[in-house]
């Protein structure tokens, strides 16, 4: 043992004179860090309530208590925290969609009452509210906020063609789509249907595509129809597009039902043969009639529909082109209605007698008759030749292309080089300008009245079709129409100022006078909106169920005023979507049975 | 002349622990005892079981980060690191550069504070109070940066399937160097208290021995099995994340005594402090911290099994893992490195040792109750 | 690697092998074969350390699988040597005259699993679990959230709403092919 070792520890000493080692307590109450995890806070305005922070806690800590009424895009619910479970790891926040939750730096609070360390972040007010340090969603969450791309044709070369611009999910696209649903459920409220959406998405994750297309088949008889076209309300309301991009519910039922050429061996219903030995008429062949007639059919109910044009379909056959929606996609959902047993007359107008006939033979009559009639620009000039509403342009085309009907011209209106303009920015405008693009047109504009951010078509549409090179002028007011010289029309608009208009409201255009440009076209096409036409019923008939512009008014079972005749589609509700008549649909598929006294 | 003692054949049965402040956590050793030599020694655990590997199966993947940090307190992130690298490897995802090195930075970090504390509880088994409390102080500088880079201070629940959650906070580097500098500037008084003290090199020295050619077999690991001439180091020998770049040395010792244990630590201290540096040096400055993964929710593994392991403080930490297809595990079996040394080398160590060395032997190896209970 | 899978095929029936990674061999015997095969591997090459001794419940298989993982420091490799055993009547060769360690593994798993290990000195002594009287409770079949709710329960006055049920109530969700 060296004396150098044992005197060792005396070196310590030193420090005798140092700085003491140890921290005053003032040091120690220092502020936490930034990040630091501590109470939780809620944002309960942006809050949606979908339960994901419920999900994903591993203490059971956090339970989905009532605390508004359910709407559209919100469940009500608001997460409630046992802080005698919670562990604080932040995974509540790192999932939150909606980015509303967080965790507040504060970590300090004494009470001696062990009840009150259960509450409701963000509504039972707390001092930490506001804080803005601590661990919040939006650096890094754990929920995929993009969603699968889906395959297209290229934009450049697709106007020139026909085919499906939009080419579908593979299965293992589909899988890895379905898989990013929360499964919260807050689709199925915006769905007018209130399709099953996360159950349909969790079988196709699954791969059990038979379960998805029966658990579809639910609710919805055109979904073919739905996962091409629908207006999906069901995605702007999804937690993901809170922060990212929604799931791909529209592309992802497409896919389930794309699974199968025959749907009449896979869906399988189950329900007791009620209607047996009743009779019902169907007038109008389009979602709304598809809906009740297949619903009521596989109930025993003989169904006769009766359609005026040589197919069915209504607006999704006229109306949306076939390169979003193909003949075969639709003829598949035809064939259920005959497997069902639906009697369809087709090519078979409804007037007056025989209204009051088919009401005579059978227990009840629906009125799904869609609007017909399209409307009026209401600007000077629009008899001019060359100028057709959308609705007819679009109706002369599908009937030319697609049926052997002999009550079209063989001669489109658009023909190959000439420029055309679309005035409206709905999706029929859309329609009218990419189908005008297919017959050969050189050139076409949609020329729309607000911004592009307020144009009702679907904002995948209005990429599709800047995409193909279609221009789309804005803030431009309709003004007049003149014939040039040389045979040309000229549209003569006035641009457009937004002013704000009632809170809640898009911002109105309000025209800036004293300036005219022109837009010198071959073809114009006014596609601003439909309208009802009941003058297939006699004046009486159109009194007793309609109002004086021809709208249907009904009660919560789908029935007119009219006993016995019921009505849904677009002729009843202003939505004027196709899975807004399939709802009224199946609205009126309950309502019958209980007019009837089946129930 | 020597007196009698008439007791000297009789054996007393001891418990020590469950609550003893010389015990690492909560754990009991029964004790046979001739005099105060102890004749033989059995390990009780089981007073902190909580079944965290049972819990596992019931709960999605990213579920489990909040259960796996609680098996170790000292070292959480070695916990975290091993479920994370388990899983992304059956799951076949890869982490981004940076969070390569996060992560090493952070298991670096935790394996410091670790260090640290071991050697404050070496010398508090021996009757030093100061040295823990010097010890204790330095780490908590440490889980100071881990509240700022992480935001929590004991549990971190940093890292995640496809990387970290979150990037270094502004001025971190320089808040960690100043850290590393207080733990230097600390090492040369702990040095004069232990390691050059000839009080505590008799206490120590040829102290809690046992035999080099039973322990190559086992799977003995960290200073234990390094105290005794075999440089097994899984940072060196099964590299993983940034390990391969750095530069640092496997400190080996031949004494295989307490003194051998904790010099070795104390070696290893500079050595971490050196990882460090080179680590926040090295590190890229930009790129994503974390990979996208699955929807946590309905994330399903194919079937697979794998280990993993990384070095902890105490030795080899290895996680092994089942999945089954479906979106849990099927079994998780956490392997600690206190597991082999807890029982079968501390029991061997046991005999013939004095009573009064059971505790610096047993803080010396170490043993971590709630890593062999988990 | 392969080659090493083939030299201890040479010797032992191998039914399965599956490089998990370059360092990690994984490979699948039959139960008589487990024990020769590791007594052989540490008397005769470089992997004569046990890192980790582990079982899996393969409860629909009606199996268990008992998982040894051998390394050699050396050739810084490992090779995981997996045997299934009957999940009806549990029992497999002991390995603690080989590797002492192994006693505290066999004891843990007669206790978690019910396997036992006949011969292995700390078989049926309580390690984890004091008057345990259930199934032995990493089985599959253990259920252990019922298990919490019994023993331990929430904390009274806890209501908790499905958001996915709230929205279908509220908005009356329904199905139309099948009768509800």
């Amino acid at each position: 043992m060296s004396l150098k070792n044992a005197l060792a520890p005396f070196g310590i000493w030193a420090r005798a004179l140092a700085r003491p080692y140890t921290i005053p307590v003032e040091d120690i109450m220092r502020a936490p860090a930034d990040r630091y995890r501590g109470w939780h806070t809620n944002d309960a305005e942006a809050c949606i309530g979908c339960g994901s922070c419920s999900d994903i806690c591993q203490n059971a800590a956090i339970d989905m208590v009532v605390n508004r009424d359910a709407t559209k895009g919100d469940t009500g619910l608001r997460p409630m925290v046992d802080y005698g479970r919670c562990c604080w790891c932040a995974l509540c926040v790192d999932v939150c969609p909606s980015g509303s939750l967080g965790l507040s730096s504060e970590y300090t609070w004494v009470d001696k009452d062990p009840e009150v360390f259960r509450y409701v972040p963000g509504v039972d007010k707390k001092p930490w509210d506001d804080d803005t340090k601590g661990w919040h969603g939006g650096e890094w969450d754990l929920i995929n906020h993009d969603r699968v791309p889906m395959s297209m044709l290229p934009g450049e070369t697709r106007g020139q063609t026909w085919a499906e611009v939009v080419l579908g999910y593979s299965e293992e696209e589909a899988q890895r789509e379905a898989a990013r649903c929360l499964e919260c459920g807050i689709c199925t409220a915006a769905c007018p249907a209130h399709m099953h959406i996360p159950e349909y998405i969790g079988a196709i994750r699954d791969g059990n595509y038979e379960q998805a297309v029966n658990l579809i088949y639910e609710t919805n008889p055109m979904p073919e129809m739905c996962g091409k076209v629908c207006t999906r309300r069901c995605e702007d309301v999804c937690a993901h597009a809170k922060q990212g991009e929604p799931v791909a519910i529209r592309w992802l039922k497409r896919f389930a039902t794309e699974r199968f050429d025959d749907l009449r061996e896979v869906i399988k219903a189950d329900v007791a043969p009620i209607g047996v030995g009743k009779r019902v008429a169907v007038i109008g062949g389009g979602p709304s009639g598809i809906t009740v007639a297949y619903y009521l059919a596989i109930r025993g109910f003989e169904v006769n529909l009766y359609e005026a044009l040589p197919t069915l379909g209504g607006a999704t056959f006229f109306g949306i082109p076939k390169y979003r929606f193909p003949m075969p996609s639709l003829e598949k959902q035809v064939d259920m209605l005959r497997g069902a047993g639906v009697k369809l007359h087709v090519n078979s107008p409804v007037d007056a007698a025989l209204f009051e006939e088919l009401r005579s033979t059978h227990d009840a009559v629906f009125i799904g008759a869609g609007l017909m009639r399209g409307k009026a620009m209401r600007v000077e000039g629009e008899d001019a030749p060359g100028v057709v509403n959308a609705l007819t342009f679009l109706l002369e085309h599908h009937l030319r292309n697609n049926t052997d009907s002999d009550k079209v011209s063989k001669e489109p209106v658009v023909l190959p080089g000439m420029k055309v303009a679309v005035v409206g920015g709905g999706n029929t405008a859309i329609d009218a300008a990419r189908v005008s693009l297919r017959l050969g047109a050189s050139e076409v504009v949609i020329s729309y009245r607000r911004r592009k951010e307020d144009m009702p078509a679907d904002w995948e549409e209005i990429e599709d079709a800047e995409h193909e090179n279609i221009q789309i002028d804005v803030q431009a007011i309709p003004l007049r129409i003149e014939q040039t010289p040389d045979g040309r029309l000229d549209l003569i608009w006035g641009p457009a100022e937004m002013v704000a208009d009632k809170p809640g409201a898009r911002p109105k255009p309000v025209l800036v006078e004293g300036v005219e440009n022109h837009l010198v076209v071959d073809r114009i096409i006014g596609a601003i909106g439909q309208g009802p036409n009941l003058r297939w019923l006699s004046p009486e008939a159109q009194g007793t169920i309609a109002d004086k512009w021809g709208w249907i008014k009904v009660n919560e079972d789908g029935m007119t005023g009219m006993p016995g005749v019921f009505a849904g589609g677009d002729l009843v509700n202003e939505t004027a979507d196709a899975i807004s008549a399939i709802a009224d649909g199946l609205r009126v598929v309950q309502g019958i049975p209980r007019w009837l006294g089946l129930q | 002349m020597t007196i009698e003692n008439p007791h000297v054949e009789k054996e007393t049965q001891l418990w020590v622990g469950p609550q003893h402040p010389g015990v690492t956590g909560n754990m009991a050793i029964q004790v046979w005892l001739t005099g105060d030599t102890i004749q033989r020694g059995i390990t009780h655990v089981g007073y902190l079981h909580r079944g965290f590997e049972k819990l596992m199966e019931r709960r999605k993947f990213i579920q489990s980060f909040p259960i796996v940090c609680r098996i170790c307190v000292p070292e959480p992130d070695t916990n975290e690191y091993l479920l994370a690298a388990s899983i992304e490897e059956l799951g076949g995802i890869t982490i981004p550069e940076k969070a390569v090195w996060l992560r090493t930075l952070v298991l670096e970090m935790s394996r410091l504070a670790s260090l640290v504390q071991q050697i404050g509880g070496g010398a508090g088994a021996t009757g030093l109070g100061a040295v823990p409390n010097w010890t204790y102080t330095l780490r908590d500088y440490i889980l100071d940066s881990f509240e700022e880079l992480t935001g929590g201070r004991v549990y971190h629940m940093y890292m995640v399937y496809g990387g970290v959650r979150r990037d270094l906070p502004v001025g971190f580097a320089e808040r960690m160097e100043a850290t590393l500098r207080k733990i230097e500037e600390r090492l040369p008084y702990i040095d004069k208290v232990t390691f050059q003290s000839s009080v505590w090199r008799e206490r120590t020295q040829g102290v809690g021995l046992t035999d080099p050619a039973w322990v190559k077999e086992m799977g003995i690991s960290g200073p234990a099995i390094r105290a005794m001439g075999f440089a097994r180091d899984v940072r060196r020998d099964f590299p993983y994340l940034a390990y391969p770049e750095l530069d640092f040395s496997v400190i080996t010792s031949t004494g295989g005594d307490i003194y051998a244990r904790m010099e070795i630590r104390r070696h290893e201290v500079v050595e971490s402090i050196k990882i460090i540096r080179q680590v926040l040096q090295k590190m890229p400055k930009d790129g994503p911290v974390a990979a996208p993964i699955p929807n946590v929710f309905t994330w399903r593994i194919p079937t697979g099994q794998t280990y993993v392991r990384a070095e902890a403080s105490r030795g080899e930490m290895g996680y092994y893992t089942v999945t089954d297809g479906s979106d849990k595990v099927r079994r998780v079996h956490v392997r600690g490195a206190s597991y082999v040394h807890g029982f079968a080398m501390a029991e061997r160590m046991f005999e013939g040792l004095n009573i009064a060395d059971l505790h610096p032997t047993l803080v010396s190896i170490p043993t971590c109750p709630p890593e062999m209970e988990r | 690697m392969n080659e090493f899978v083939q030299e201890i095929q040479a010797r032992f029936e191998v039914l399965w092998s599956n490089p998990q990674r370059p360092d990690l061999m994984q490979i699948g015997v039959r139960q008589v074969n487990a024990l020769p095969l590791l007594t052989w591997l540490k008397s005769n090459t470089g992997y004569f350390i046990l890192n980790h001794f582990s079982a899996v419940d393969w409860i629909e298989d009606g199996e268990f699988q008992l998982t040894y993982l051998l390394t050699d420091y050396a050739a810084r490799r490992s090779l995981m040597v997996c045997v299934r055993i009957d999940r009806a009547a549990p029992t497999a060769e002991s390995v603690h005259h080989l590797w002492p360690e192994a006693v505290t593994y066999e004891q843990e798993m007669f206790e978690m699993f019910g396997i036992s290990f006949p011969g292995s000195p700390r078989q049926g002594v309580d390690l984890l679990l004091e008057g345990w009287e259930d199934i032995p409770p990493m089985r599959r079949d253990f259920d252990t959230a019922a298990f919490a709710e019994e023993a331990f329960g929430f904390r009274p006055g806890r209501t908790h709403t499905n958001p996915r049920d709230r929205v279908a109530i509220a908005f009356g969700q329904k199905g139309f092919l099948h009768d509800h």
